[in-house]
């Protein structure tokens, strides 16, 4: 039984095709002819395939607004118009992108395969001459409308590649700065360069170890969170002032402090800066008695010498310090007054006149007998006016 | 932002036949009457589809072209030639400087826009990976 008021090929029994699949039926749909009755069988045979969203365009022009408006899946393109013809609507789409995008069946007339060529070669996907068999119809749309759908899918996927490589460049940029909270970005750089071990001596630098006393005392009469609060804001501090003069803080054992000047990267005035970061945490610290209304004390000890230095073990490591160095300024701190920076011969040595010393007297130390030492009272352009 | 198309040709006649068949079009149209304008305007304006006719006083089609072909962002624009003759010398000389096709005048407007809406579908083949 043949549907009499479609525009199809009815020369044999036609059988009704089937409906497209219910992914394709949704889609949208534009029809472009200037003859309302091609409009019309198109359109019914569209419908009668199942397909709900279909529009139409009187002519060329009509046709260029309405690609403007709206993103369509797909154009059925009658290519005799007057005014503006077919060819002249797909040369527009070429240039534009903003009409393109969207594929093209042309509905000719004309049934020369030259005709088809050209067609094709002006960037339609496919020609059907009028008025179209409904099979043959069925079957060009669904292809059509098909590779669209997979060509969409793919810039979507492109897109959330896109989206997800940002997402990991934005994960590598978070590590790489807790990396570098850790270690040194010197001694980072050749972990990431893929040394293993990272140890080097090192002829002079300059150690400062900072120990708060009466911490513990405090410790037994404040409830845990507030002192963390507070050895937090004290250590911050510090954090700030090593910063800010260009040291290397090491690690902070319990309720001490300890830097170096000189590394990991040797510089020639690794003492002074050592010297006028000690003098500003003192400082710090009194600063922050005031704001807490507490009365804690420091004592300071620093040291120069040689070190070696570097990173070891697998999980949780630091970059750290090992030698007499060392030992001799924890051993200056331990042998320091509250509130004073204690310092070695060595250190005064390399202190030069920038600094106003005191001598202090002799420490015995582990390994090298009696140490000269003195205590650090001040710059030295502070001092000026005063003798 | 939409495509820019340029029309060099002495003759206001065929100017204006152009600007009339490119109205339609979503495009800015941009005019020359010899070839010195056409490279100023092009030089400017980088148009994505040069109309452009052979014989034209001040600077002809082809001197147009070999400036053009030197000049690193003109040198690859599409251009569609308009020539009252086509003698195999003439086709040979501009396809050597990169003419994407021709229409001898008088032309039929049609031949035209099929020439164009081929020429620029082949700019626009690498559309896949255009994501």
């Amino acid at each position: 039984m043949s549907d009499n008021n479609s525009i199809t090929a009815s020369n044999e029994v036609s059988v009704k095709p089937e409906e497209v699949s219910e992914s394709l039926k949704s889609a949208e749909v534009l029809v472009v002819d200037d003859s309302r009755m091609m409009r019309a069988g198109l359109t019914r045979s569209l419908k009668q395939l199942g397909f709900t969203n279909i529009s139409e365009a009187v002519d060329g022009q009509d046709a260029i607004n309405k690609l403007l408006d709206k993103s369509y899946d797909l154009m059925l393109l009658d290519m005799e118009m007057p005014e503006m013809n077919g060819m002249e609507v797909l040369a527009a789409m070429n240039l534009n992108p903003r009409l393109g995008g969207v594929p093209v069946i042309v509905i000719s007339g004309d049934e020369q395969i030259e005709k088809a060529v050209q067609c094709i070669e002006a960037g339609a996907e496919d020609y059907l001459t009028k008025p179209p068999h409904q099979t043959l119809l069925r079957a060009r749309v669904t292809t059509s409308l098909e590779k669209k759908r997979l060509r969409d899918l793919d810039k979507l996927r492109f897109a959330q590649l896109q989206a997800e490589k940002e997402l990991v460049e934005l994960e590598k940029e978070k590590s790489e700065k807790l990396l570098l909270n850790i270690l040194p970005s010197a001694i980072a750089g050749r972990l990431k360069g893929g040394e293993k071990t990272i140890a080097n001596g090192h002829a002079t630098v300059s150690v400062m170890f900072a120990d708060l006393c009466g911490f513990t005392a405090l410790s037994r009469k404040t409830n845990p969170a507030e002192l963390v609060a507070m050895l937090n804001g004290i250590f911050t501090a510090f954090d700030t002032i090593v910063e800010k003069y260009g040291v290397e803080k090491i690690k902070t054992i319990g309720d001490c402090y300890m830097m170096v000047g000189g590394l990991p990267i040797h510089r020639d005035d690794h003492a002074r800066v050592v010297a006028a970061a000690a003098l500003e945490m003192v400082e710090a610290l009194d600063l922050l008695n005031e704001q807490n209304g507490t009365n804690l004390k420091m004592r300071v000890g620093i040291h120069t010498g040689p070190v070696v230095a570097g990173v070891i073990g697998k999980i949780k490591f630091t970059y750290d310090l090992w030698g007499d160095t060392v030992n001799v300024a924890s051993r200056m701190e331990s042998s320091g007054l509250p509130g004073m920076v204690h310092l070695s011969e060595q250190t005064q040595t390399a202190l030069q006149d920038h600094f106003v010393l005191e001598e202090r007297g002799f420490v015995e130390c582990k390994g090298l007998g009696q140490v000269k030492t003195f205590f650090l009272k001040g710059h030295a352009e502070a001092q000026a006016g005063g003798h | 932002m939409n495509p820019k198309i340029l029309s060099v040709d002495d003759s206001k006649t065929i100017r204006m036949l152009l600007k009339r068949l490119f109205t339609p079009f979503v495009c800015e149209l941009f005019e020359a009457g010899d070839g010195q304008e056409g490279l100023d305007v092009a030089t400017r304006e980088k148009p994505n589809l040069i109309i452009l006719d052979y014989n034209m006083p001040v600077m002809d089609g082809v001197t147009m072209l070999r400036h053009m072909r030197e000049n690193p962002e003109l040198k690859r624009t599409p251009v569609i030639m308009l020539t009252a003759e086509a003698s195999p010398g003439i086709i040979a000389t501009v396809a050597r400087l990169g003419v994407r096709d021709y229409v001898t005048k008088p032309f039929d407007s049609d031949q035209l826009m099929e020439k164009v809406a081929r020429v620029v579908a082949l700019e626009r083949r690498p559309e896949i990976s255009e994501a």
